[in-house]
């Protein structure tokens, strides 16, 4: 089985979102490599769990004055700040039939390639279930699927640095919560990668590489102009209000 | 009878956080589940909060449970990092 690796790449939210659910359906009609790509965002955003409420999880009127995007992701899980330059997405798009049926399953499976790629920078993380990866038992990355017409979308982040009252005042979250005591908890439980190795962010995305390569055969590509275009019209409904404030 | 509208949260040990935005009168007349959990196919989260629709605000919790269950079932809907026993739990809360 041949796959496509798309090299770190810049979007916004709304391209971000759109290039996968576009891959996916390229995959579906078989138009398209089992595909993983790697990428940052510009400008940072939140991204939000399929079944997430906006006004609920997310601090618009802040993310608008700081510039920030908001975007619901066609995949489940929780609420995560995008920061530019802090952390790498990775996405993995194929057939669901290369991987196990169970989902649980399929996210051990796939969270092993980030585990290998962090190996290669001397960092050992553990899997955590349902999705989250761990290192010295705090979360340095968490990661959601989706599955539609018999492809599978995963994808996730994995902090590189970490900026937790910015985070927190993106986040709708309690006042208990934003209090130093619980930010302190927080910065307890979560971690980066630029506090554990002395790495770039480019040093990071070629080890992230690494692992989700081993053992795979792969040719580097972009994507079609076919994909380009489907993607722009796309990224149209992940701007809207319709879509992202449905919840 | 006059219609209220409840809310309310739950953490699933060892799972996700799930919310409930409940209209109801007698009868259970709009669910909205909300959280960080994950259902396949998408589509299911409808079908689990149509299958609670129209049931008696009374319901016992493990009718509630139930109900999501046998549409869960009957549509291939998985959950993961929630359960219809969590469902109709955090259901219940909301109207309590």
């Amino acid at each position: 089985m041949k796959w496509r690796v798309i090299s770190l790449e810049e979007h916004d939210a709304f391209s971000n979102m759109a290039i996968d659910e576009t891959i996916m359906a390229r995959i579906a009609n078989k138009e398209a490599h089992p595909t993983i790509r790697f990428y940052t965002w510009e400008p940072g955003a939140v991204s939000i769990g399929r079944f997430q409420s906006m006004a609920d999880e997310v601090n618009l009127e802040r993310c608008r004055s700081l510039g920030i995007d908001y975007v619901r992701r066609i995949t489940g899980g929780g609420a995560v700040y995008h920061s530019h330059g802090g952390e790498i997405t990775y996405s993995l798009i194929a057939p669901e039939k290369l991987f196990s049926k169970g989902i649980r399953e399929s996210y051990m499976e796939i969270c092993s390639y980030v585990i290998k790629g962090l190996e290669v920078l001397g960092i050992h993380a553990d899997f955590a279930p349902i999705n989250d990866i761990l290192v010295n038992g705090r979360k340095i990355s968490g990661s959601a699927q989706t599955r539609r017409q018999g492809v599978l979308l995963q994808h996730g982040t994995i902090l590189y640095k970490l900026d937790i009252h910015e985070m927190f005042s993106l986040l709708n979250v309690s006042s208990e919560k934003i209090s130093d005591k619980a930010i302190k908890s927080a910065e307890d439980r979560v971690t980066c990668v630029s506090d554990i190795a002395d790495v770039s962010l480019e040093g990071l995305y070629k080890a992230l590489l690494s692992g989700f390569t081993s053992g795979i055969d792969y040719e580097i590509s972009n994507l079609s102009k076919q994909e380009i275009d489907d993607a722009s019209d796309l990224s149209a409904s992940y701007k809207s209000a319709q879509w992202n404030m449905m919840r | 009878m006059r219609e209220n509208i409840g809310k309310a949260s739950f953490k699933v040990p060892k799972g996700k956080l799930i919310t409930a935005k409940v209209v109801y009168g007698s009868e259970i007349k709009r669910v909205e589940l909300t959280g960080d959990f994950f259902i396949h196919p998408e589509e299911g989260l409808s079908v689990i909060e149509s299958s609670i629709e129209g049931m008696p605000s009374n319901a016992p919790e493990e009718d509630v449970a139930a109900e999501v269950q046998s549409a869960m079932d009957a549509n291939m809907v998985q959950a993961i990092g929630i359960d219809a026993s969590s469902v109709a739990k955090v259901v219940k809360k909301a109207m309590a």
